[in-house]
């Protein structure tokens, strides 16, 4: 029988722990969270907002399904800073902004727009940079987690063993605050600045005009630049998006990378551009080169400095369709 | 090879079985498996270094051994020279070369050294060695355990700091050798709070304090909320990112049989700041205490102002410590003085006896925790921040001058906010809760919590078993998630030191 008590340090005794009690004590732990994220605690204000703009923009492209369209798909810079309803008129196809959040794996959202595309599609992909570049751990933590685990048990069930302990295990401490938060901000009826309702029948976002920029434009104004990094093409990530392309050539879809939209500053360098271009040229897709880069004045942005204020969101839409329709001779 | 590493369990397991298969059979070849287990521990960091170690505990233990032979000053001048020496040209030669050139005004080049990890604990420990030799308190024979004494792995990068006298007598006892299934789940429970406090608690709020002390270093200006909300994640940070090691290496010794000594005491409950040091990086306290200020002349020999001199100089050199940089000594300084102005306080105005009405009690307590508490707090804003522009812009934050700023729609929902005056709203404020209005809920919540759990919990070694596992089952799940489901893990805040 050994003793009740340890020597814990030279002038403490503690009460020691038996075996049987310490695994139960790891199992319960274990029990607690599944339950707790799994069953009870959810976020619908932001994993909720995700779901209505998936199901919303996935309802868009599956109308589309049977018709050569373009699709738009980036983080949030593409469907905040790019408008699919004007590309679209300039190029002449019915197109779909697709784009909801760069926090949401890239692999994720290829694999969701697959079977909706046909041959003679065109995807614009001015995915921001963090994302040519994600390890595996990243691309498995991506904000999806909690969407999967709470509304699509089915894309869930889709993901290898690993992927799907990361979604189970997506949740920290801090969630459960901010969980509890919105839901009790929900059942107050409180809604987001920016809701699902805040888009246009193309799936772009509308509405963020330079008035209701102006609160946010102190922190733009004081927000650093720093120079975006280039492609990893050996990161997982950039492996995603290197097995989309390969499928996007099988089926006759054109795929076309571009800059997302940021605000001057340090510049992307030439050769991190030029890496860009070979990643799509070289396995038969294209780059979109603008002149700008995909940069604007500070003044032009919305609520960070990736995402433009509605004015200019055209603008810049403006400069996607010309740069798409000569490059297709549309 | 940090604790939160998924490679350290595998390490550790192997380490472990090694040590009783070992153990079983010849006691001398289990210690010096746990000798081969810590150099590789080390050396996993950066090889070259090991070198620098292996050759540090060759060096004492042959001062060490000379000195216990024969009373030598010269032997111990040389030993705890040599020591200083190696510690000054890893640790504080750029610091030494930049003031120095900054006080001629003239053009210079950092050499920009690799700080070796956790050479200043184990300086100190070798340093506390040769001086007990020197009097004949110290004088180990055998190499492998005065090896195993210096390196021993679970506190060798960040304490605590173990004393010879702590240590040593432990490697030969029978029972050290001998696996307990209650050590072990006992030394796992408290290893496994140590990680959550460290990689849940101390890497969640980590953000919060970078964003604001960034910014400051950067020049920027803070106001009042952010100013607060940094400096109390990073009070908090500090404590839980520590005290976690601590624990860690506690548990971790414990489930190998070796009692190290409790560095941790629930520090932010002090009323004072003599008590604050009495609980505060306790093996650092003693060091200083028993190596530098008692030797300077301590409180018993001289005037009041050369004891509150040695004080003072015990407090600098304590602030040096822990980084070379001059608001780390100032960091020291100020502790210093705060030291002095609670022993004057102590003997001209309220001295620890003097009985009081309960109630009075319980408000003075309070009054002094309060004050205690905030000087604690703006003190480590200077030990934060990478300048002291940095530290006067987060202090002039929390004062107030640069304004009271909410985001807008966090104010929309406080009653009556908008009639107050001196609150003013903004869009974003990214140096909050990571600039959004759930991320400020999130901040709020984490520093509530957790500034609770260290003023209200009693700490891990005062705690019944049922409540260490009631914790372990609240935390355990959580630890999982950040070692193995969250982006790569991060240093130790003590490793730097």
């Amino acid at each position: 029988m050994e003793s009740a008590y340890i020597q814990i340090t030279a002038a403490r005794r503690i009460h020691a722990v038996r075996g049987v009690s310490f695994w139960i004590a790891i199992v319960v732990s274990l029990l607690i969270y599944y339950v707790l994220f799994s069953m009870v605690l959810h976020k619908p204000q932001t994993t909720g907002q995700h779901r209505k703009l998936i199901v919303a923009k996935t309802t868009i492209l599956d109308g589309l399904k049977e018709e050569p369209k373009l699709v738009v798909l980036a983080g949030s810079n593409g469907r905040v800073s790019h408008s699919a309803r004007l590309i679209g008129e300039i190029i002449n196809l019915p197109a779909v902004n697709m784009s909801v959040t760069a926090s949401m794996s890239i692999d994720f959202q290829l694999n969701r727009i697959k079977p909706f595309l046909i041959a003679g599609d065109i995807v614009y992909m001015p995915l921001e940079y963090g994302q040519l570049a994600r390890s595996r751990k990243t691309v498995y933590s991506g904000i999806e987690a909690p969407y999967v685990v709470a509304y699509d048990k089915t894309s869930l069930a889709d993901f290898n063993l690993m992927r799907q302990l990361h979604a189970y295990f997506y949740f920290d401490l801090k969630f459960i605050f901010s969980a509890l938060a919105e839901m009790a901000l929900t059942e107050m009826g409180f809604e987001r600045r920016v809701t699902a309702d805040d888009f246009n029948e193309w799936g772009d976002q509308t509405g963020h005009s330079i008035e209701k920029a102006k609160p946010y434009a102190n922190y733009i104004n004081q927000t650093t630049v720093s120079a975006p990094k280039g492609i990893d093409t050996e990161s997982f990530s950039a492996q995603s998006i290197s097995e989309f392309l390969e499928w996007a050539s099988e089926h006759g879809v054109v795929v076309v990378g571009g800059y997302p939209t940021y605000a001057e500053g340090l510049a992307i360098t030439s050769e991190a551009v030029s890496g860009i271009e070979l990643f799509y040229e070289s396995r038969g897709h294209y780059f979109l080169n603008l002149e700008n880069k995909g940069r604007y004045p500070k003044t032009h942005f919305f609520d960070t400095i990736y995402h433009l204020a509605e004015p200019y969101q055209l603008e810049h839409s403006q400069r996607v369709g010309d740069g798409l329709k000569e490059l297709f001779g549309r | 090879m940090l604790f939160n590493s998924s490679e350290f369990f595998i390490f550790f397991a192997i380490a472990a079985c090694g040590f009783f298969l070992f153990g079983r059979f010849q006691q001398r070849v289990a210690l010096g498996w746990l000798v081969l287990c810590s150099l590789f521990f080390y050396g996993w960091w950066n090889p070259p270094y090991l070198l620098l170690m292996v050759a540090s505990i060759l060096f004492n233990y042959g001062c060490g051994w000379l000195l216990y032979r024969r009373k030598s000053k010269v032997v111990l001048f040389f030993g705890v020279g040599l020591n200083l020496v190696t510690i000054g040209y890893f640790k504080y030669y750029d610091f030494f070369l930049s003031s120095w050139h900054s006080t001629q005004g003239t053009n210079y080049n950092l050499v920009h050294i690799i700080l070796p990890l956790g050479i200043s604990f184990f300086t100190f420990q070798q340093i506390a060695y040769l001086v007990d030799a020197y009097v004949h308190k110290a004088g180990e024979r055998n190499l492998i355990d005065y090896a195993l004494f210096v390196s021993f792995f679970p506190q060798l990068i960040a304490g605590p700091i173990v004393h010879h006298q702590d240590l040593l007598p432990q490697f030969k006892e029978a029972r050290t050798f001998r696996p307990s299934r209650a050590a072990i789940y006992t030394g796992l429970s408290i290893f496994f709070l140590g990680l959550f406090k460290k990689v849940v608690v101390a890497d969640g709020l980590s953000p919060y304090a970078s964003a604001v002390f960034n910014h400051a270093d950067a020049g920027g200006a803070v106001t009042f909320f952010e100013g607060w909300g940094g400096a109390m994640a990073y009070t908090l940070q500090l404590y839980y990112d520590f005290s976690g090691y601590s624990d860690m290496a506690i548990g971790l010794g414990c489930i190998l049989n070796i009692r190290l000594p409790l560095n941790f005491d629930s520090p932010y409950r002090a009323t004072n700041i003599i008590d604050f040091w009495r609980c505060w990086h306790i093996t650092l306290s003693r060091f200083l205490r028993d190596y530098l200020y008692i030797p300077l002349g301590g409180s018993r020999k001289g005037s009041k102002a050369r004891r509150y001199g040695n004080l003072m100089i015990t407090m600098l050199i304590g602030g040096l410590w822990h980084g070379a940089a001059w608001n780390f000594v100032f960091w020291g300084g100020l502790h210093g003085a705060y030291l002095l102005i609670n022993h004057a306080w102590r003997n001209a105005v309220d001295p620890p006896e003097r009985i009081v009405h309960p109630v009075c009690d319980v408000l003075k307590r309070t009054t002094y925790w309060a004050i205690t508490f905030i000087a604690v707090v703006i003190a480590w804003v200077f030990f934060r921040a990478l300048t002291f522009e940095g530290a006067f812009a987060v202090l002039t934050g929390m004062s107030g001058a640069n304004g009271f700023v909410l985001p807008d729609q966090i104010i929309s929902f406080i009653p009556t906010a908008q009639n107050w005056s001196f609150l003013s709203g903004t869009g974003t404020m990214p140096l909050l809760g990571g600039g959004t209005v759930l991320g400020v809920i999130e901040q709020v919540c984490m520093t509530g919590m957790f500034l609770a759990a260290a003023l209200f919990t009693a700490n891990l070694y005062q705690i019944s078993d049922r409540r260490r596992l009631f914790f372990l089952a609240l935390t355990f799940a959580f630890t999982i998630q950040r070692v193995f489901f969250s982006p790569a893990p991060s240093e130790f805040i003590y490793f730097q030191f």
